[in-house]
């Protein structure tokens, strides 16, 4: 069994965390095609974002310490209802939808806006959850935007790309190992906290058969824009300040020069030079 | 502690027709299906052309209109391939073999389909789940057990290890396809083996996308055979037009071949180079790939389908028309036959199973046919005579055709001559090398996992190099096994569950096991 | 909000400097500003403390024309709310056009609270900024900033606009922009604005700082050297060292060398390995097997030496060289040392 990275000497009861999710294209089971160099569309299935698999499992590890209790919520199209249930599968213990035409071409602020609403009607203005955890970014997007959105809509503070994730002995609040550029930072505070966490955080643990069947007859409730008391403003494509134009593929790779070597390595040697000092356009 | 009343292994064409025709004709109790492939359909192969008589009696007239294929046998041919360049076309298609009208489209998706209709129904589909295990109590299969997850490549348990769970079911149907593991362990230690062991061939299939869409093509199919395989071996091949644009080109090939120098992959590749293949698909290129075994022994080598607590449906019951090679239609005849004979209830729910297969018209046809497949390991042109001859008898005739009783990995001859450097063709986008396949096929597996081909004695393999010149390298449709320097190594991360090595190796070397759940090929 | 033309970019602070990629900013900027024209100035935004000529000097020197410095003993360590907290009251303020900031691991975080903040949009990891009018301009037809950035794993490229709200934001990687002159010497033209902003303090605080855990992350390599079963064997992988250290890069292998046992996984690209986007990708004996080329799909330059003229790998490559690996690599490092 792994080291499980928190030392608690007394019981804390009744932590709740609440961990936001979304259902992303599965980007491994992208295949290229071999002749065109362009993107195959067959066979991609939805999956729960990897790295809130890892924010997921972080809520768990502390569910079976702390006996906290762990919420899931998803905005997305109603077969995001999916990845929930799979969530509480793997442990969680309760779970939320939030969906409606609403929301449809929600940026990131347009959902940061809707999930902090959501945590506050889930949980009561006052009394948001110890923990609010995301993944760092969701595979698709890749913009690592939402967590920190709904810490300012909420104004809480926040913490990002966490490793490892412990509670206090005294229970005020948290230690976490954040994950910088030149290296890793131990970081203390209080709650509540938004936090947002990194890959290679924790091996997400199986749904195991047990949890898949015992998931699959729970009512998930659904809520919509007037469930969660949104400002029709904020929403969707409205609330979003931005706009996407245009989208195309990256330029696809054909075939160049090959030249057979002649024990002249000038050539390659410029090539090389060439394309190292190189620094993109201006 | 997990209980079911009715545990099927296996989602596939047989194992949905029993899941749904149980909760349509009113079973009470609780139906469960168990998948080990990711999503349906992921490991789910074929042509496919599929005999409509199948879903008589399973699906409703609506659930018919909204079956998922992209078109009907509109025209079809059979021609005889001499060489390359030269082939005859059959003027007369024998009534047995038509297809006018047979719907043409991805099994994979027809597969999806019928599990929605089995959930909607109340089944209980759950994918991801190997079920590695049968349960038994005084000789009678009381439940199963599914396989470990969060094992790491030297056999420790990672963070996320998930134990194996054990369910208890009061009637275990297995659906595993052909060569499955349960069944074929089920068959040998209770001794239910047919009059012959299993034969396979090895069917692998391309889906090849066209430039342009051809108006009309859709629907069109033909079936060939003779070159490139050589009359002493069975094999054939077959074209189907799945819409305007997609045709899928599959070719089987008899595992009970003598030569071991033969790569099948690499055989299929020249079928596609035959003008009357490529007349059908020039311009286009490769989108997906696949490879599976067919049960192809025929009457003689179907097990007995049932054990106590225990009812054996589909390709693992070696339910295959050998004539046509069509088993979609039989699979789902099987299925409703065990939901039938379970929804009677009482004590002999087996026997009342195999009472009831052997009403459905599949298995009449495949009695018919029994003989077929033994004129075939004489001659090709004895074969076809023969199969002419034993479907107009109704199988009377030849009854000295049982076929020989040799098992697939008993039937290669040592080499003569090293001659496995013969060129391969050159890849192009209408044939890619097995590797680019291998990529099409959409195979993944955990990385950090122990092998789960487990190569039995190593030193074996040592005697077969010399003996067979290590024909896993080429009879393994997806580049699992390759030499390097004197030394066998393993890419297990390749394999496509096929179970060829297992069928074939000449040593009984290799065990195929199972993976982590939720591993393996996503076919389309 | 008052609202000017200003091009902001956040300076950010690497280890007591400013960060390289701030310089790759102010080049950009310029051109920016230049195409805003409208009176718009470049504006560099420093928080810290301590903060003294050695960190405004430069960004006078290279190109802006203010820098905001707040200095504050509560902004002695980034942290997230304090810094979005002093970021947006100073846009609060001047209400600037555009603002950027490098899409480091701090920039991208904080950033992103800042743009909540404010409620305007925040583009992240452009790979390219452009000032173009646009339809969607307005009456005054100003022009807006076009953010192209990549998304889904980098297998489309998509192009953004933030038309209504300010200011419009976008983050950066580094090594997308080319690092701009350093155009004056001796008396710097701009001005400096030491800004006075009432701040709390951090609620969370660092109490330890570990360095880089032991890794290669080849997802962030400019320059990566890969080889794969042609090298034959393990001894030959020094020789990918020694190039990869005379360019900077990093090593990285095809399956092939990885299952031989010959490098470590961690440095295996590929379908089931890492997916890299490096300016080059330079590499030998590797064959380009469809599974390989997955992964440097997003390689912006590809030269490939391989003995096989049939190797799928001069498919993709700009450059491909048939021959021996063996032979080529050490003349190439001995060529190379010639700097």
């Amino acid at each position: 069994m792994a080291k499980r990275d928190f030392t608690i000497n007394d019981i804390i009861c009744g932590m709740r965390i609440a961990v936001c999710i979304k259902q992303v294209p599965d980007t491994t089971s992208v295949r290229i095609d071999p002749v065109t160099n362009t993107l195959m569309r067959e066979g991609v299935v939805s999956v729960t974002n990897p790295f809130d698999l890892q924010a997921l499992e972080q809520a768990l590890v502390l569910k079976d310490a702390l006996a906290a209790e762990v919420t899931v919520i998803s905005m997305g199209p109603p077969q995001a209802a999916e990845a929930l249930r799979d969530s509480l599968a793997r442990g969680a213990d309760r779970a939320f939808l939030v969906s409606s035409r609403a929301f449809g071409g929600a940026d990131t602020l347009a959902t940061a806006y809707t999930l902090a609403q959501t945590l506050r009607i889930v949980y009561g203005n006052d009394a948001l959850p110890e923990l609010m955890l995301f993944g760092q970014q969701a595979v698709d997007g890749d913009t690592a935007q939402v967590g920190p959105g709904v810490s300012a809509c909420l104004d809480v503070p926040l913490v990002t790309y966490v490793r490892r994730l412990e509670i206090l002995p005294d229970g005020s609040g948290f230690r976490a190992r954040t994950s910088f550029d030149d290296g890793e930072r131990m970081v203390e505070g209080r709650f509540p906290v938004v936090m947002t966490v990194g890959k290679d955080a924790a091996q997400a643990r199986f749904a195991s058969l047990f949890g898949t069947m015992s998931a699959r007859t729970v009512e998930i409730p659904v809520l919509d824009e007037t469930a969660i008391h949104a400002e029709a403003a904020r929403l969707g494509l409205n609330g979003s300040p931005t706009k996407v134009m245009a989208i195309a593929s990256p330029p696809v790779k054909t075939r160049g020069k090959v030249l057979p070597w002649d024990g002249d390595a000038r050539e390659l040697v410029c090539s090389i030079r060439a394309a190292v000092a190189r620094k993109g356009q201006s | 502690m997990i209980e079911t009343d009715v545990l099927i292994v296996g989602a596939g064409p047989a194992g949905l027709a029993a899941a749904i025709t149980l909760r349509r004709r009113g079973f009470a109790g609780r139906v469960v299906v168990l998948e080990k492939s990711r999503r349906i359909g992921d490991h789910v192969l074929s042509g496919a052309v599929i005999d409509p008589s199948g879903f008589n009696g399973l699906l409703t007239d609506e659930e018919l209109r909204g079956l998922p294929v992209g078109a009907r046998v509109s025209r079809e041919s059979f021609r005889f391939l001499l060489g390359r360049r030269i082939s005859v076309r059959i003027p007369w298609v024998p009534p047995m073999m038509r297809a006018k009208g047979f719907p043409v489209g991805s099994l994979a998706d027809v597969t999806r389909y019928l599990a929605k209709i089995a959930e909607r129904l109340g089944a209980e589909i759950y994918t991801g789940f190997a079920v590695t295990e049968l349960v038994m109590h005084d000789g009678v299969v009381v439940g199963a057990r599914t396989g470990t997850k969060g094992i790491d490549a030297q056999g420790r348990h990672k963070s996320n290890y998930l134990a194996s769970e054990e369910i208890k079911a009061k009637t275990t149907i297995l659906a595993e396809g052909g060569a499955g593991i349960l069944t074929d362990r089920l068959v040998a230690d209770l001794g239910l083996c047919g009059h012959r062991p299993q034969a396979y061939a090895l069917g692998i299939r391309e889906l090849i996308e066209l430039p342009h869409p051809v108006e009309g093509s859709a629907g069109t199919i033909m079936h060939t055979f003779g070159y490139p395989v050589d009359a002493r071996t069975y094999g054939g091949g077959f074209v189907y037009h799945v819409s305007d644009r997609r045709v899928a080109v599959g070719y089987a090939i008899g595992l009970d071949y003598h030569d071991a120098t033969l790569d099948p992959h690499e055989l299929f590749r020249r079928y596609k180079a035959t003008s009357a293949v490529a007349a059908h698909v020039s311009g286009g290129r490769v989108v997906a790939y696949g490879a599976k075994l067919i049960p192809e022994g025929g009457f003689y080598a179907m097990p007995r389908p049932y054990a106590p607590g225990v009812l054996i449906v589909g390709d693992g019951a070696g339910l295959l028309d050998g004539l046509r090679i069509k088993g979609v239609h039989l699979a789902l005849q099987s299925g409703v036959a065990a939901a039938q004979a379970i929804l009677v209830g009482g004590a002999d729910v087996g026997a009342r199973y195999q009472e009831l297969l052997q009403q459905t018209p599949g298995y009449s046809e495949v009695r018919r046919v029994r003989n077929v497949h033994g004129g075939f390991t004489y001659h090709a042109i004895a074969g076809v005579l023969m199969s002419g001859l034993a479907w107009a008898t109704f199988g009377r005739l030849p009854w000295w055709m049982v076929g020989k009783n040799r098992r697939d990995a008993e039937t290669l001859r040592p080499c003569r001559c090293r001659d496995s450097s013969a060129s391969a063709l050159p890849a192009s986008a209408l044939s890619p090398d097995r590797l680019t396949d291998v990529y099409l096929s959409g195979t993944r597996h955990e990385e950090n996992q122990p092998c789960h081909l487990h190569v039995l004695d190593s030193s074996l393999c040592a005697a077969c190099a010399e003996k067979y010149d290590s024909p896993c390298t080429r009879f393994c449709p997806a580049e699992v096994y390759r030499r390097e320097s004197g030394a066998l190594s393993l890419d297990f991360s390749n394999c496509l569950h096929c179970k060829t090595c297992s069928d074939k190796c000449p040593c009984g070397n290799i065990r195929w096991t199972f993976p982590e759940g939720g591993d393996g090929p996503r076919y389309t | 909000m008052s609202a000017s033309a200003d091009i902001w970019v956040f300076a950010e602070l690497a280890g007591g400097k400013i960060a390289d990629v701030v310089f790759e900013l102010l080049g950009k900027g310029c051109a920016l500003k230049a195409d805003r024209g409208a009176g718009s100035r470049l504006c560099a935004v420093v928080l810290g403390c301590g903060i003294d000529a050695t960190l405004t000097d430069p960004l006078l020197s290279a190109g802006a024309d203010v820098v905001y410095v707040v200095d504050d003993r509560v902004l002695a360590d980034y942290e997230p709310v304090v810094y979005s907290e002093a970021l947006t009251q100073l846009i609060r303020k001047y209400g600037p056009e555009v603002l950027l900031a490098g899409a480091t691991a701090i920039g991208r975080a904080f950033l992103a609270r800042v743009a909540a903040n404010c409620g305007t949009g925040l583009t992240a990891d452009c790979t390219g900024l452009e000032m173009a009018v646009s339809a969607r301009s307005g009456t005054d037809g100003r022009p807006l900033l076009y953010q192209t950035r990549p998304a889904f794993g980098g297998n489309i490229l998509a192009t953004i606009l933030t038309p209504e709200t300010r200011p419009q934001m976008a983050t950066v990687r580094p090594g997308v922009f080319r690092r701009c002159l350093v155009r004056r010497q001796g008396k710097f033209a701009g001005t400096i604005v030491r800004e006075r902003l009432n701040l709390a303090e951090p609620p969370t605080r660092i109490v330890e700082r570990v360095q880089r855990a032991e890794g290669v992350d080849l997802g962030r390599a400019e320059v990566i050297v890969a080889g794969g079963r042609g090298l034959r064997c393990a001894e030959n992988f020094g020789l990918l060292q020694r190039l990869a250290a005379r360019l900077g890069g990093e090593v990285a292998a095809s399956r092939a060398a990885v299952d031989a046992g010959w490098v470590p996984a961690a440095r295996q690209v590929g379908q089931t390995g890492r997916t890299v986007a490096p300016r080059l990708y330079l590499c030998f004996g590797i064959s380009g097997a469809i599974q390989h080329l997955e992964g440097i799909r997003g390689a912006e330059h590809i030269i490939a030496v391989n003995s096989d003229p049939d190797a799928p790998i001069f498919n993709v490559a700009d450059l491909g060289i048939v021959g021996d690996a063996l032979e080529i690599l050490p003349r190439l490092i001995e060529e190379l040392g010639h700097d």
